[in-house]
């Protein structure tokens, strides 16, 4: 059955990705040698041939590989694409919508020799007459489709996508997935989430309840999803209205008043989860899948692998399972085809025969983290500089520079693939560029770890729901916009009148941020506004530092704003175009703002981004061995009247709140950080160093402790400076690394770390961590 | 029997036009907009309606009109389409009036591209006359 189950996913999978297919070569006939077609194209072909590999369905997968190897001489710009191969492309989606067809019936389809043929000698340069298509006889380039389905961005797509769901009233508890082709009306207690295509399911998790008779029928009811949706938009306003009228209550002593906003509070903040949990759905069902290919991946390269699962009642917005199903899928295909070795070269290293693949999802404060770990070869990152030197993307001098860890995220660059040998499984080039790219468009982050001979370890660190995410609001032209925080890094403040200022490369400005050539955007001409910011103003100048897919820019804007938890609305049908934008939001003010899509924004700007880092290494390498001083940058903070210092590096983040932001509880001081409960420790009664009391605002210097953030608490953050700094030691005083001089000051140098391990483990956040709009 | 229908107008400039009444889901006094950068020229803007993101079409240029100069000061036509509502931008809102099949006439022939599609019939009132729109059409961009 549950083969069954994945052969119909795996047709409705196919059939969705032949259309993506089919529109991205219809995209590409209307705008030629746009890179970005040829790369969905290819993509959504390599996923057929993928998932085709794994079921027995005749010569699907040869034409399906034949069309791979033109995309593939495609995007590497050794063919062009003209109507001719445009055509042949097209036909390999017709032949393999046939195909299909006939697999449904249960008749294996013999394949396609001709076209594979005619593909054959467009690969290899050739100009073949194309094979008759049935009931055609000329054969003519198909004109451009005018109405072709534009393309969607993530957000909106993700929220308009309207599904099914029993809802069990009362039952305010789990949701477990269910079988999409179980009889419709076969009452459940389950709050079950129904894919929208018959094909499409999620594999079973709980089996309803064995009383799931008669009385059930009456406490079940189908909703369609896009009223869920709505009812998730209105709970979202709710806590937008709450949010104001809470700040209003801080200005009035009325008892009446203040106790009726405290319940409105409460009540607010359990509708909010309540209707949240009505589209979470755990992991399992995705987890479910995974024996399967692992079996069938690893047999296919003669590796013996055991798969760990653990996590698997972690839930999610079943949106975004959707949308981590086909990285995850890859990432386990990689760890087996790449990572893994065979039992033979394991005894040779003297390891246990089996390589153990280890998928684990957890929470993390907002955010669930699903790590996809091996015990394989692990990768060494000499062979990934050599890999990107091969492919140019990095020159010989930039990759005698790159730190050895830097070297692993080159990985992450599109086109990049470390494997020598195509493959049938995980292919060329396809991967990790894409996993990242998609795991962005989530809002979630991925990163790598590994180590040569002892592994590799993927971590993706996704948010709970597409719906709220914390967001930095900014301004320009008169305007707010909304920046996904997770991509946030710093926020910069240029001062010309302190020497700061804005530098050019080419015609693409830049700054030099701690030393390094930081690319700028400026937000308003991105946005083609009417008054765009005169370059090198006189003003102080305000950029967001951000990173996305490994490349880091700064976005100028007129002024930074604020940080809200927004609520992510899709944009209407009539300016998806826009792509630069990924939603909309409302304010708190009810004024509307748009979200950038920061992933399409360094699309946008990448010819001038990688101008600068040109330009960077050619002056780096201009600069020689006179740059190998090593330098610091250091944090200088106040606390009280005294100056101290620690390492930029070992704070993840600093915040400036107003005072009574900070609450006081029976465990300790909190404050609310991104949707949750964060405890907060004055440094100064670590350092015995008396805290001024007297300031309306205070700074935060957060940092990690285990995987939880900790603000410690800080009265002033004065500068960052970078520099060469001799910290000498005095006698030991704990919590201090010695004292340094900065800016001409003596200042004590903080350890962090040494502090942060000190800080009894007793300070955590009470239960019943509420995700609070801001 | 001769058809009646029920057709809401509104003022383009001097121009009276009309949505059947069925499409028009509310209409609104001048909202408080938001710029959308890198949209299509009709797009004058996105307003909230009770919690949804909503666009702000400007049909003037579509009658061979400047566009409206200032899209925060025009009353808004909500209507409902297939995809959801759009906003057209108004200069004034009339009344709800009911038409029958013969007062009805064909678009004129030398109408030019921009009202093909979106013109679907012109109906003669007793003063005036009302270019009855295609509500799909004149929410499209």
């Amino acid at each position: 059955m549950a083969d069954e189950d994945e052969f119909a996913e795996f047709l409705s999978e196919s059939r969705d990705n032949l259309d993506l297919f089919e529109n991205a070569m219809l995209a590409l006939e209307r705008e030629p040698g746009n890179e970005r077609h040829v790369r969905d194209a290819f993509r959504s072909m390599h996923s057929i041939k993928g998932t085709s590999g794994f079921f027995d369905v005749g010569g699907l997968t040869g034409v399906a590989h034949a069309a791979e190897n033109v995309l593939s001489l495609l995007r590497d710009e050794e063919l062009e694409c003209d109507a001719l191969v445009t055509t042949a492309l097209l036909r390999v989606a017709d032949s393999l919508r046939a195909m299909f067809d006939l697999v449904v019936r249960g008749e294996p389809p013999a394949g396609d020799p001709p076209l594979v043929a005619a593909l054959e000698v467009i690969a290899r340069g050739g100009r073949p007459a194309l094979p008759e298509r049935a009931g055609e006889r000329a054969i003519e380039p198909e004109p451009p489709v005018a109405d072709a389905a534009p393309n969607e961005p993530p957000f909106a797509h993700a929220m308009a996508r309207a599904v099914e769901a029993v809802v069990a009233p009362g039952d305010g508890g789990g949701v477990a997935a269910a079988r999409a082709d179980a009889p419709t009306h076969e009452p459940r207690r389950d709050v079950s989430l129904l894919p929208p295509a018959p094909g499409a399911l999620a594999s079973p998790t709980h089996a309803p309840p064995a009383d799931a008779g008669g009385p059930a029928e009456s406490r079940s009811v189908r909703i369609d999803v896009t009223l869920l949706d709505r009812l998730m938009d209105l709970a979202g306003e709710i806590v937008l209205a709450r949010n104001q009228i809470l700040r209003h209550a801080a200005s009035t002593s009325d008892p009446g008043f203040l106790s009726t906003a405290h319940s409105l509070n409460a009540l607010t903040t359990e509708l909010q989860e309540r209707v949240m949990k009505t589209r979470m759905q755990p992991v399992r069902g995705l987890f479910a899948k995974l024996p399967r290919l692992v079996r069938d991946v690893s047999g296919r390269c003669g590796k013996s692998i055991r798969l760990e699962l653990s996590g698997e009642e972690t839930e999610l917005d079943r949106t975004i399972l959707d949308g981590i199903k086909d990285p995850l899928t890859h990432l386990v295909r990689n760890a087996i085809d790449h990572g893994a070795e065979t039992p033979a070269e394991r005894a040779e290293a003297g390891k246990a025969p089996q390589v153990t693949v280890a998928i684990r999802a957890s929470h993390d404060s907002g955010y669930v983290r699903i790590v996809v770990s091996d015990d394989g070869r692990g990768i060494d990152p000499l062979r990934v500089g050599r890999k990107a030197i091969e492919r140019r993307l990095l020159s010989q001098a930039e990759l005698e520079r790159t730190a050895p860890g830097d070297l692993l995220k080159l990985i992450f660059l599109p086109g990049f693939s470390t494997a020598s040998t195509v493959s049938e499984i995980s292919g060329r080039g396809v991967g990790m560029d894409v996993v990242k790219t998609m795991v962005e468009q989530l809002g979630g982050t991925v990163d790598l770890e590994s180590e040569a001979g002892r592994g590799t370890a993927v971590i993706l660190s996704i948010p709970l729901t597409l719906a709220i995410m914390p967001a930095l609001i900014v301004s320009t032209g008169g305007d707010r916009y909304a920046i996904p925080q997770t991509s946030v890094h710093e926020i910069v403040r240029i001062i010309p009148q302190r020497g700061d200022r804005l530098e050019w490369v080419g015609d693409a400005p830049v700054y030099r941020l701690r030393g390094q050539l930081l690319p700028l955007v400026f937000l308003d001409r991105q946005l083609e506004l009417e008054s765009p910011t005169a370059p090198g103003a006189a003003g102080p100048i305000n950029i967001a530092v951000v990173q996305v897919q490994g490349r880091r820019f700064g976005i100028v804007v007129d002024r930074i704003e604020d940080a809200a938890e927004i609520v992510v609305k899709p944009l209407a049908r009539q300016v998806q175009a826009a792509s630069i934008f990924g939603g909309a939001t409302i304010l708190s003010d009810g004024t509307v703002a748009l979200i950038l899509d920061l992933v399409d924004m360094a699309r946008r700007t990448r010819a001038g981004l990688e101008e600068v880092a040109r330009h960077a290494a050619s002056e780096q390498q201009a600069a020689g061995p006179t740059n190998t001083v090593p330098t610091t940058t250091m944090l200088v903070f106040a606390i009280g009247r005294r100056l101290l210092a620690t390492e930029l590096g070992e704070v993840k983040r600093i915040e400036k709140l107003h005072a009574s932001a900070i609450e006081t509880t029976g465990r300790g001081s909190v404050v609310q950080y991104r949707g949750e409960l964060m405890p907060v420790m004055p440094l100064g009664d670590l350092l015995e160093a008396p805290h001024d009391t007297e300031g309306e605002f205070v700074h935060l210097l957060v940092c990690d402790r285990g995987d939880k953030p900790v603000g410690l608490l800080v009265d002033r953050v004065v500068d960052v400076v970078v520099g060469a700094f001799e910290v000498k030691r005095r006698a030991a005083r704990h919590g201090l690394r010695g004292t340094a001089v900065v800016q001409g000051r003596a200042t004590d140098v903080v350890d962090l770390p040494a502090l942060l391990s000190r800080i009894a483990p007793s300070i955590r956040p009470p239960a019943g961590d509420a995700l609070d709009g801001a | 029997m001769a058809h009646e229908r029920q057709i809401c107008t509104f003022l383009l400039g001097q121009q009276l036009c009309g949505l059947p009444v069925e499409r028009v889901q509310e209409v609104l006094r001048p909202q408080r907009m938001t710029r959308m950068p890198l949209a299509p020229a009709a797009v004058r803007g996105l307003l909230n309606l009770r919690g949804q993101v909503v666009v702000a079409i400007d049909l003037r240029p579509r009658f061979g009109l400047p566009p409206t100069p200032s899209p925060t000061s025009c009353k808004n036509v909500v209507v409902r389409g297939v995809d959801g509502p759009a906003s057209l931008l108004v200069d004034e809102v009339g009344d709800v009036v009911t038409v029958g099949d013969l007062q009805r006439e064909s678009p004129p022939e030398m109408m030019g591209d921009a009202l093909r599609g979106l013109v679907t019939g012109v109906y003669k009132l007793r003063d005036r006359v009302v270019v009855l729109l295609d509500a799909e059409a004149a929410i499209s961009v």
